[in-house]
């Protein structure tokens, strides 16, 4: 084995040591030593390295990431809300903001200095929204002012190189096209507040304080559709603040346009009628065969322009204190006793169990004995020899006691619920009240007491315990209308996504199909018919040529006392005053639509409620009806009231 | 010279390599740390990038130029070097250009000159020069340690008062790590490693009353420049804590392999202070990640411990302390940058050999491979050689 003669690039160490040259040996012995040492260092860089790049590398790339890149969210337009024929009743229109840039901003005092003029603010009010911003990132703009004007705009725009850091921001607004039509049904906006926030970013983390979301009505029920899909604008910038691009700019995707079942004509008439007349309850109309409302009127109406950008207390209280609550959506949450619109009630419990036939008669003295009391009729001189078809027309207390004593309390209000009364419709609306429909059960159940017989004679006639909503009395009245189909109220038609012209239907519901005998109803609606086309029947004012009706009228007590009992209607406290219902169906034939009018205090039906509804009615049907002279405007077919004209019917 | 073509034939190649990849990395960050600077730095004509490149290739000329003088001549001209890096080191506290709040410039026209960094290969050379000289087996006393210290005292002192703390904190490390290496009797060692240990402290503890100790001595913005050194945090609240943060985002946002190279954002949008100079590495690892830097790191270290080898060869003693010198001046540098970067050592301005911008510094450490070069080509004796060519 002989080796190769090359030399070794090295020469081996033991071979220089054995030049024996001691001093140098121990300098290439501590030469070694010293690579140990320089091993250790570039371990502990390595180990390092292994710590900032892999232990806490994510955490880096975020903070690269934060450093360089700026979000900011684009605002959507919110979906628009439409009537049925496409009017547009809530739009969107451009608003300028003032906004501030802070870390562009190079000297803050004399900006905001030189601002407050052009802003029509107080210095000391603009430093509070720094105050207010001094928690968010530098890079969130501070909101200096909202909607600002054109001039405004232009001298900023005009300005911009004097005045450094001061942006504009567009944020679409609501408008109103019809002022607050339907201001009840369609709510209105404010800031998102801590708690929706809160609920809300759980379920998806699109909100920001500050945001604007939907605080009561349809802008709160339908939130998620109408509001849309912020857009993302991301701006890549260097160590100054300087732009160097602008990175995945997200459009921001509109809400959806909701199309209501609402007529906003009809609407408007009736909530001017209203208005003009200072009249203070409801008014709401359903197509009978699907369920679709087209008339929601709740008067007073809201004031939405109070509400943008938060309503101040003593506003809030004003409307709270008002005694005709204009807080309230008495469609839906106003509950009334219903009076003689109960009768309808009482009459098909008593056909559906037997009680009666429609050739049950009974002899009217004007007033009722059961027991050792008496039940007055509303027609002290009595109505002499009465059945069921002039029972209804003509809305005879004391046959209605006697179907009432027949049936007892608990057949009532089972035929009550079937027709809709004391139960929740399902509408989309806010707070939906069920009324009460007492049954000796429920007695037992919220008063601890047995029920009365005596009782069961005030339930009959829609006086006594009971309450309703107008919502219920219109269903109940369109149930007798389609022979016991009851449907599900309907407010929204249809919803249109613009973005990708989807569009989502709302089809009829069927909430109930009442297994009656249709001839129970068809007696019931026999005498509906005459209430207004009949010689003796109690709206016979509404009636109108060309078209048949069938309604029925109603006064409720709004107190029971009897103090007031024989004076003169118009000396009795508005508060103390009787509420007057009107409801009915048209085409009585061929039921088309179903419409019901309730006036607080308004006295009687007939009188107060039924031009209201006539008025509704011809609009509904104006292509089909012959003119009526003077037919110009809704608001002249309105009778002129009639100051202590004589009382007609119930 | 008729030996000349042989010994190029040991030149080592594996050395050059070595240097040759760290100097192609370094270009090809120091390209991507300045793209950026281009248009600021078009006021001189050239952009950093050129400028090191030509350094780069002149250094290696001279490094292969060199080769034909044996580095014995070193100790036979040392105490001229060292006369005139005192005078070079003079003439900057006097009449340099300042910059960065320091004086350390002499501007020579094409260059411009910093004798701080040509101080710490001439300190090597005059350390490895007198130990070589003065042969003790059992270790110097403390008789024998005066010469060296005056040696080291003075440029350290005259590049303290630029102030450039970092250098002269590397002067006072190569001569300490030096002196070891020679070896020092443990009856020395003992005290004077207590004296220093005790003088530092001390020096710390005072270094809010150092303006009225340094009053008598020094100009005001002198005495200022120091007295900001040791109070960093008093002269500029956000200015190394932002460095050392950002440093800090752009090497962990690397990741493992790292956000590819000149797409590092912390580079790229200016994030990240001295991208060209102290803090290049940082940029590196943010471009080439984990992989990238454990590779740099790795050869870099390849690099040292090779040049460790050939002091620990050297066919004399003066050899050994030379190249050792060279290898100690390097690796002190390297790993205090690299610690610094990665915030385990404070802001000091200590280059990162071969790979920050700088002419003076990349000079110098071309010139110390060149060294390195010549030690391992004359390990064995000339004698030897010389016989294997008859």
């Amino acid at each position: 084995m002989k080796k190769p003669e090359r030399k070794p690039l090295f020469p081996k160490l033991a071979e220089i040591i054995d030049r024996n040259e001691e001093t140098v040996d121990h300098l290439r012995r501590r030469t070694l030593k010293f690579g140990l040492g320089i091993i250790f260092f570039f371990a502990l860089i390595i180990y390092r390295l292994y710590d900032l790049q892999i232990g806490h590398g994510e955490e880096f790339a975020r903070k690269a990431f934060s450093n360089r890149v700026r979000l900011r969210k684009l605002a959507a337009p919110r979906g628009q809300i439409l009537d049925r024929n496409g009017e547009e009743i809530v739009t969107n229109r451009p608003s300028f903001n003032v906004v501030l840039m802070r870390e562009d901003a190079v000297d803050p005092e004399t900006l905001v200095k030189d601002l407050a003029p052009v802003l029509h603010e107080e210095v000391s009010e603009i430093w509070e929204r720094f105050r207010e911003a001094a928690d968010a990132p530098q890079h969130m703009p501070v909101l200096l002012k909202q909607d600002i004007d054109w001039r405004t705009l232009a001298y900023i725009e005009s300005h911009n190189k004097q005045l450094p850091g001061v942006e504009i921001q567009v944020q679409p607004v609501r408008v109103y096209a019809y002022g607050n039509l339907m201001s009840h049904l369609i709510g209105y906006l404010g800031i998102i507040n801590k708690e929706e926030l809160a609920q809300l970013s759980e379920e998806e983390r699109r909100f920001a304080s500050g945001d604007l979301i939907g605080k009561r009505g349809l802008e709160r029920l339908r939130e998620k559709d109408l509001r849309g899909e912020k857009g993302e604008a991301q701006t890549v910038v260097d160590s100054h603040g300087f732009v160097q691009r602008r990175d995945k700019i997200k459009e921001p995707f509109p809400g959806k346009d909701i199309y209501l079942t609402l007529d906003a004509h009809i609407q408007r008439m009736v909530e001017d009628m209203m208005k003009a007349g200072d009249m203070s309850g409801a008014a709401v109309a359903m197509e009978v065969n699907t369920g679709r409302i087209l008339l929601s009127v709740s008067s007073p109406e809201l004031p939405l322009d109070q509400f943008v950008g938060g309503i101040s207390k003593a506003n809030w209280q004003a409307l709270q204190d008002n005694p005709k609550h204009p807080q309230m959506n008495k469609v839906a949450q106003g509950t009334y006793p219903p009076g003689s619109t109960y009768k309808m009630i009482t009459a098909l419990a008593g056909l559906a169990s037997g009680m009666i036939t429609k050739d049950t008669t009974i002899h009217c003295p004007g007033y009722y004995r059961f027991g050792n009391r008496t039940y007055r009729c509303w027609k002290h001189s009595g109505h002499g020899i009465v059945d069921l078809r002039r029972a209804v027309a003509e809305s005879c207390d004391t046959y209605f006691y006697m179907v009432g004593q027949k049936v007892g309390v608990d057949r009532l209000a089972e035929f009550a619920n079937k027709m809709g009364l004391g139960i929740l419709s399902g509408i989309e609306m806010e707070n939906e009240k069920a009324g009460t429909i007492p049954s000796k059960a429920w007695k037992l159940r919220t008063r601890k007491e047995k029920w009365h017989d005596g009782e069961t004679l005030s339930v009959a006639i829609g006086q006594g315990y009971n309450t309703v909503t107008p919502l219920q009395i219109c269903l109940m009245t369109a149930t007798l209308a389609t022979d016991g189909v009851r449907m599900k109220p309907m407010l929204i038609d249809k919803i249109v996504d613009i973005r990708t012209g989807q569009v989502r239907n709302f089809p009829p519901q069927v909430a109930e199909r009442i297994p009656l005998n249709s001839d129970y109803m068809q007696m019931i609606r026999q005498g509906m018919m005459d209430v207004v086309q009949g010689p003796r029947g109690t709206a016979r004012k509404v009636a109108i040529k060309g078209l048949n009706i069938a309604g029925k009228t109603g006064t409720a007590q709004a107190v029971n006392m009897s103090k007031y009992k024989g004076i003169a209607e118009k000396n009795i406290p508005y508060k103390y005053r009787d509420h007057a219902w009107f409801t009915c169906y048209a085409p009585a034939e061929k039921p088309e639509i179903a419409v019901t009018v309730m006036i607080e205090h308004g006295l009687h039906g007939g009188s107060a409620a039924g031009p209201i509804a006539r008025a509704i009615l011809r609009a509904y049907f104006k292509d089909r009806l012959p003119p009526e002279k003077g037919d110009k405007t809704a608001m002249e077919t309105m009778p002129p009231p009639e100051d202590g004209a004589p009382v007609e019917g119930d | 010279m008729k030996m000349d073509r042989s010994l190029f034939a040991r030149i080592d190649v594996a050395l050059l390599v070595l240097v040759g990849l760290i100097c192609c990395m370094g270009l090809l960050n120091l390209f991507s740390g300045s793209v950026s600077l281009n248009a600021i730095m078009s006021n001189y004509g050239q952009s950093p990038f050129l400028k090191q490149a030509i350094f780069m290739a002149a250094g290696f000329g001279i490094c292969l130029a060199l080769q034909f003088f044996d580095y014995q001549l070193l100790q036979k001209w040392n105490w001229l070097i060292y006369g005139l890096g005192l005078v070079l080191l003079f003439v900057v506290d006097v009449a340099g250009d300042s910059a960065g709040g320091a004086q350390r410039w002499i501007d020579l026209g094409i260059i411009k000159l910093q004798p701080s960094e040509m101080e710490k290969l001439i300190l090597v050379i005059g350390l490895a020069s007198y130990y070589a000289g003065r042969e003790m087996i059992d270790g110097y006393g403390v008789k024998d340690l005066i010469g060296p210290a005056l040696v080291v005292l003075f440029p350290a002192g005259l590049v303290f008062v630029q102030p450039d703390f970092g250098t002269a904190g590397i002067l006072l490390i190569i001569a300490v790590a030096m002196t070891l290496l020679a070896g020092v009797r443990l009856s020395t060692l003992i005290p004077v490693a207590l004296l220093g240990v005790v003088l530092l402290v001390l020096v710390w503890e005072s270094r809010s009353d150092m303006e009225e100790l340094l009053k008598p001595y020094l100009k005001a913005y002198q005495i200022k420049r120091i007295t900001t050194m040791f109070n960093p945090e008093m002269a500029d609240p956000m200015g190394q804590g932002y460095q050392i943060l950002q440093s800090k985002i752009a090497i962990g946002s690397g990741g493992l392999v790292g956000s590819g190279y000149l797409e590092g954002t912390q580079a790229q949008l200016r994030f990240l202070p001295e991208r060209h100079t102290d803090f290049a590495f940082a940029v590196w690892g943010e471009e080439w990640g984990f992989i990238g830097s454990v590779f740099f790191v790795g050869v870099y270290m390849l690099f040292l411990l090779w040049g460790l080898l050939i002091a620990a060869r050297a066919r004399d003693r003066f050899g050994v302390l030379l190249a050792y010198g060279v290898v100690l001046m390097i690796a002190c540098q390297a790993i205090i940058n690299l610690l610094m970067v990665m915030a385990y050592f404070p802001v000091v301005g200590v280059p990162l050999p071969l790979v920050s911008y700088g002419g003076s510094s990349l000079l110098t450490t071309m010139l110390g491979v060149a060294i390195l070069l010549n030690v391992r080509m004359r390990c064995e004796p000339v004698s030897t050689v010389s016989r294997s060519q008859d």
